[in-house]
């Protein structure tokens, strides 16, 4: 690194640029060339029998896994049942969650009480609840989707509650100098400064979903990709496990690429 | 008609800390009481008692006369941070304020006019975050005004400001109080301002606050000059009674 040092009676000298680096930037093509490159090593070094096909096929091999289960409609049948428990199970954490976030951020009456049940529930992990769930809703869809809608609901609760606090007060204390009814405040004033908080808690929530979602498929489903999975781990079916993987990778991009358009959407004003 | 705004026997503490002791000032109906004194004396939790978003531990602030035809709020504030909707434009935030008195038709109309008064019309659906701080203070003088307000309460509207904005922007304030013929409580550390504004000017001293001295300024607003003699000479003798309070203002610890 150059260092400016001068001593008295020396030679003029041109000031060096020192404020390099620290600035990283986005090459969009640099991502995409770099999952290439890891697909096309992983083929190669599975072509040239340095990794056994037994324990990880190659690429070209799970793409034609996935190519005969989207032919014999398979694919669709567990992808449909998954997405089903994923929309139903998630949207009913998040709006519990989002009323009692709000409630919490806005009602002293609800702060106390509501932030003591959060953090006594919060750390339990949520798949060790999943045999409780069967037991009280049933091996069916019931048992699933309030594992879901579980394992959302706190997250989704201390995000809007933290969105709600972080609306500055001010704000706030406008919209009461001018007179603006209660409600026009929290429609107008705390649930859109709340909302940035709020959809970067939806980023994590939908992945804790499809972690759970997984999880409670394994214990008790005929059909959806965490029973697929399982059933052919089972079997040692290792490109159809391998398959139902990348649909799960395939699935986790969809849901950040819709929440990211949502952000676009909804947050153009920063 | 416009309203009288009087505080009365005024004391407020946040905690041990005594801001504000028997404090009694009178905005005259469509004059202009301008607020000055050393960091921490209680200016901007007076102009928050006045607005009726601090519950005082003694005393009140008194509206006393008939609101302006049309005042759809009659205290209204102007912020030190402009306290505007960053998800709201230009023209939203203006017409948020009106939401609870006017149907959108009306509204339209007003939020229009406003806009155009503050040279803010080709901005109307700009965010925000796209405009200069002294565009957004305009925006938000443009707000209260859009209310028809009986008084004005203005908390160091210019202070975020550059200098050279400040002084743009003073010129717009009074051509506009002027006209306007609001009430106004004026709140400002810088001495300029008050002799440019101020039909009265109370000094408050040191923490607590309490009132030093009031001086008043017979001269109509319009046509005053911050280089006028006399203007310059009761500037001097504010800066007289606020220098050392002020010193010893800036030498205390925030938290004390």
């Amino acid at each position: 690194m150059q260092r400016l040092r001068r001593e008295s009676g020396s030679m003029p000298e041109i000031v060096p640029f020192r404020a390099g680096g620290f600035a990283p930037r986005s090459i969009p093509a640099g991502g995409a060339a770099t999952l290439i490159g890891l697909l096309l090593a992983w083929q190669g070094a599975a072509s040239a029998g340095w990794i056994g096909s037994l324990f990880l096929p190659p690429p070209l091999a799970i793409a034609g896994a996935l190519g005969d289960l989207a032919r014999s409609g398979e694919l669709w049948r567990h992808v449909s049942a998954s997405l089903q428990r994923l929309a139903i199970g998630w949207a009913a954490g998040t709006c519990a969650g989002l009323m009692l976030g709000v409630a919490i951020g806005v009602f002293t009456m609800a702060r106390s009480p509501g932030m003591a049940v959060v953090s006594a529930l919060f750390p339990i992990p949520k798949i060790a609840l999943v045999p409780l769930f069967i037991l009280w809703f049933g091996i069916g869809e019931g048992s699933k989707i309030m594992t879901l809608a579980f394992g959302v609901f706190f997250p989704t609760v201390l995000t809007t509650a933290a969105g709600v606090d972080a609306v500055p007060r001010n704000l706030v204390r406008m919209g009461q100098a001018f007179g603006l009814s209660r409600w026009a405040i929290l429609r107008h004033v705390i649930l859109p400064g709340a909302l940035p908080t709020v959809l970067t808690g939806f980023r994590v929530t939908s992945s804790i979903a499809i972690i759970l979602l997984v999880a409670a498929e394994m214990i008790g489903a005929e059909r959806g990709i965490g029973a697929f999975v399982l059933q052919a781990g089972n079997l040692y079916d290792v490109e159809n496990l391998m398959a139902g993987i990348v649909v799960l990778s395939a699935l986790g991009l969809t849901v950040a690429w819709v929440l990211g358009r949502l952000e676009r959407a909804l947050l153009v004003w920063r | 008609m416009t309203l009288g705004l009087s505080i009365e026997k005024v004391c407020h503490r946040y905690g041990a800390l005594r801001v504000l002791d028997d404090v009694s000032l009178v905005a005259e109906p469509g004059r202009v009481l301008v607020l000055v004194g050393p960091s921490g004396c209680g200016k901007s939790t007076l102009l928050g008692i006045a607005a009726g978003l601090i519950r005082p531990d003694a005393g009140q602030a008194v509206l006393s006369g008939a609101p302006p035809d049309g005042c759809l709020n009659a205290l209204t504030p102007v912020f030190q941070d402009f306290a505007l909707l960053p998800w709201r434009t230009v023209a939203g935030n203006v017409d948020l304020v009106l939401r609870p008195h006017l149907e959108a038709s009306a509204r339209a109309v007003r939020v229009a006019a406003v806009l155009a008064q503050l040279g803010l019309t080709e901005f109307a659906d700009a965010w925000p975050r796209q405009l200069s701080g002294g565009m957004k203070q305009r925006v938000g003088i443009a707000r209260a005004l859009a209310v028809n307000p009986a008084v004005l309460l203005m908390d160091e509207p210019l202070s975020a400001l550059d200098a050279q904005t400040r002084a743009l922007l003073l010129d717009d304030f009074a051509e506009l109080i002027d006209q306007a013929g609001v009430t106004t409580l004026y709140v400002t550390h810088s001495l300029s301002e008050a002799v440019r504004l101020g039909h009265r000017i109370a000094v408050l001293s040191r923490r607590p606050g309490r009132v030093r001295a009031v001086f008043d300024i017979a001269r109509p607003i319009a046509g005053r000059r911050a280089t006028d003699p006399d203007l310059l000479a009761i500037e001097a003798q504010l800066w007289d009674l606020i220098r050392d309070d002020a010193a010893a203002a800036a030498r205390e610890r925030v938290d004390a």
